[in-house]
């Protein structure tokens, strides 16, 4: 297989910026105009070596802060190593982010002109494609307005169909698909599968496992700037989920005293409850249609999640997640804040979570529910509730299967 | 020359195209007033050094207009690219992130950007000439010379600031203060003849103060200007130019790590 991207022990170090800061002019004169001192370095990624062939989906996984984003930035000649080498067989296309050099006062045919030059074509490749761009936005209506009146899904459509008429070679994504609108997903996902099978070799980088498990050919995992496993994308994904489970039950504390809900159900460290308590879950309850606490709903009803997050010191950011199993175990929800695009603010010491579901449409029968809270970068869990909630669906026939919509029969005994 | 490199070269001039374009049309889209924003600066700064110098401190400056506004734009030009260039680098992390973007695009742009501000100021300036009954002459060939000669020495400045704030993050504090002192010690607003025989020998090392006198003899009074002066100011840039694009190129695999 023709190879398009070989990296080779490759290695990138940094200084620590978190200890000096960024430099000033006002202390280099005040130091006396001193060299700059030898400065503590750390290795953001180190003896990194693989191969992207030609047609090939490679994935990048691994906590934040394992290097995925200077590999990244190695790999797009932005950055360069300062160890071993990357050799690109063809131009190297990022797919990074999106909407960069935008003017919001600027119609959307102008800002594509503008974000496409900006991201490696030239004014006459941009006019060749620039209809095309249009109709894959699904735009035409709106493409002579300001993008200050576009909608925040109608420019990611925009940025979006300008990042995937590059034609490139060789294309680095990075985790930009987790956002955006179903269909468009769809169809993004399927333009780049069109690329892999026109022979683009593509470097993924994503949070998003299962993305990573369904597209790529292999995946490799980076740990602390090295790389953990490579493999098939299945194998890999599996030890790292491995790992991430055990890194969960590592930090839960043993001592943890038990909990009760206020639904009476008692949750235990390391049995139905997991995470490192660094935010605290508390006062999780489920709320009917009036609002008020509940274990049990009629299906097709809403159902709220409310719940109080409580972090010992302040912490950037985190996931929330809201899960419903059945009674064989079987998962017929699951949600969390990252995947629909809600980033939580910094918690500083309180914070207030209330999920509405408009409405819930599954078969009668008992549920239970799950509610956690998660490292920014999936890495281990806070505080996990295990199944702790218990939830009563009713109305209507037992049904085997699950889901119980709202539905009408017609029966006619006259042909059509 | 090789294609690849070939469509490189055409493609940081199409970049250059795009951000120049996007800065002056966005400038004047998004106010109702459109491109007399563009002159309204000078404008006021030329109402208020004229009331200042004409009336309440005479200076006895002939040609008081000319001479002042003369000053004010071509001076402009160099403080607006420093200011722009100064954060170009920071400012623009998605920019700096995108693999095939060429960042050397970024302090250029913003030079020749200030220049199309710059000769949508020059209709105005023709007026202000004409009406004190300026005597341009065969010299006026010289000025597109001297606007290249401007261009190189703003570039390098552009070059060196922006390169320099990414090393030094307080620069774009300690470039106004310097651009200040240069405004002040620069005859924007007075003239050379007034200055100590010492001082304008020493300030006459200053490329603006020679830019701004020939453009003044050329303009006001048709006269050619000091070929000898500007000679050495075009040398003195391109040498300057050479030394901080190369200081640009060497900061630039570093821009990453520090922003």
């Amino acid at each position: 297989m023709e190879v398009m991207l070989r990296v080779e022990a490759v290695g990138k170090s940094f200084r620590k910026a978190a200890v000096d800061g960024p430099r000033t002019f006002r202390h280099w004169v005040e130091g006396g105009f001193l060299k700059r001192r030898p400065r503590d370095r750390f290795w953001a990624l180190r003896n990194v070596d693989f191969t992207v062939a030609k047609g090939e989906m490679i994935g990048v996984i691994g906590h934040n802060g394992s290097g995925k984003s200077t590999l990244l930035r190695v790999l797009g000649g932005v950055m360069q190593a300062d160890e071993g080498r990357v050799t690109a067989a063809a131009p190297v296309h990022g797919l990074l982010e999106l909407n960069t050099g935008m003017h919001p006062d600027l119609s959307g045919r102008e800002n594509i002109m503008i974000n496409g030059v900006l991201g490696g074509l030239l004014k006459s490749e941009m006019r060749e494609r620039i209809d095309r761009i249009i109709a894959f936005a699904e735009l035409e209506a709106h493409i002579d307005q300001p993008v200050r009146t576009y909608s925040s899904g109608m420019k990611l459509r925009l940025g979006f169909a300008i990042a995937v008429h590059v034609d490139p070679e060789i294309l680095l994504i990075d985790e930009v698909l987790a956002v955006g609108d179903m269909a468009f997903q769809q169809k993004c996902l399927e333009r780049i599968g069109e690329f892999k099978h026109s022979g683009c070799a593509i470097v993924l980088i994503s949070h998003d496992l299962t993305q990573v498990r369904n597209f790529c050919d292999r995946v490799i995992w980076l740990d602390k700037g090295k790389v953990r496993e490579i493999g098939p994308a299945e194998e890999v994904v599996e030890a790292y989920e491995t790992a991430m489970s055990r890194e969960t039950a590592r930090r839960t504390p043993t001592d943890m005293p038990d909990m009760t809900t206020a639904g009476g159900h008692v949750l235990r460290a390391g049995e139905n409850r997991h995470g490192s308590q660094e935010v605290v879950l508390s006062g999780v309850t489920l709320l009917d249609a009036n609002g008020h606490p509940t274990d049990r709903i009629e299906a097709g009803q809403p159902l709220s999640v409310r719940a109080i997050l409580t972090a010992a010191s302040a912490l950037d950011t985190a996931h929330f997640s809201f899960a419903l199993a059945n009674a064989d175990g079987t998962q017929c929800l699951d949600v969390n804040t990252a995947n629909d695009g809600i980033i939580l603010p910094s918690i500083d010491a309180l914070l207030r979570v209330e999920l509405e579901l408009d409405r819930l449409d599954l078969a009668p029968g008992q549920y239970r529910a799950s509610v956690g809270v998660w490292e920014p970068g999936w890495n281990h869990a806070y505080d996990f509730h295990e199944g702790a909630y218990p939830l009563l669906v009713t109305g209507g026939p037992n049904l085997s299967g699950v889901l119980s919509p709202p539905r009408h029969w017609k029966v006619n005994d006259r042909p059509l | 020359m090789t294609p690849t490199r070939k469509r490189s070269l055409r493609h940081i001039a199409d970049v250059i195209a795009v951000l120049v374009w996007r800065d002056q049309k966005s400038r004047y889209t998004s106010t109702g007033m459109g491109v007399v924003w563009a002159i309204a600066s000078p404008v006021l700064f030329l109402l208020t050094f004229y009331l200042l110098f004409r009336i309440v401190l005479p200076l006895n400056i002939p040609n008081y207009a000319s001479h002042l506004f003369i000053g004010l734009v071509f001076w402009s030009w160099l403080q607006s690219t420093t200011m722009e260039a100064v954060t170009c680098i920071i400012g623009n992390p998605g920019l700096v992130n995108q693999p095939r973007f060429p960042t050397v695009a970024l302090p250029l742009a913003a030079t020749a950007s200030n220049l199309v501000t710059l000769l949508l100021t020059l209709p105005l300036l023709l007026v202000i000439l004409w009406s004190e009954g300026a005597q341009m002459g065969l010299s006026v060939v010289l000025l597109p010379l001297l606007i290249l000669c401007q261009f190189v020495f703003v570039l390098s400045a552009a070059y060196l600031v922006a390169s320099l704030n990414v090393v030094f993050r307080d620069m774009q504090y300690i470039v106004p203060i310097i651009l200040q002192l240069g405004y002040f010690t620069t005859p924007i607003f007075y003239d050379v003849a007034s200055m100590p025989e010492r001082a304008r020998f020493i300030l006459g090392f200053n490329p603006m103060l020679q830019l701004i006198q020939a453009h003044r003899r050329i303009l006001i009074y048709g006269e050619w200007p000091d070929m000898q002066a500007l000679a050495l100011v075009f040398l003195g840039s391109l040498v300057a130019l050479w030394l901080s694009f190369r200081f640009f190129r060497h900061a630039s695999l570093r821009f990453l790590e520090e922003i």
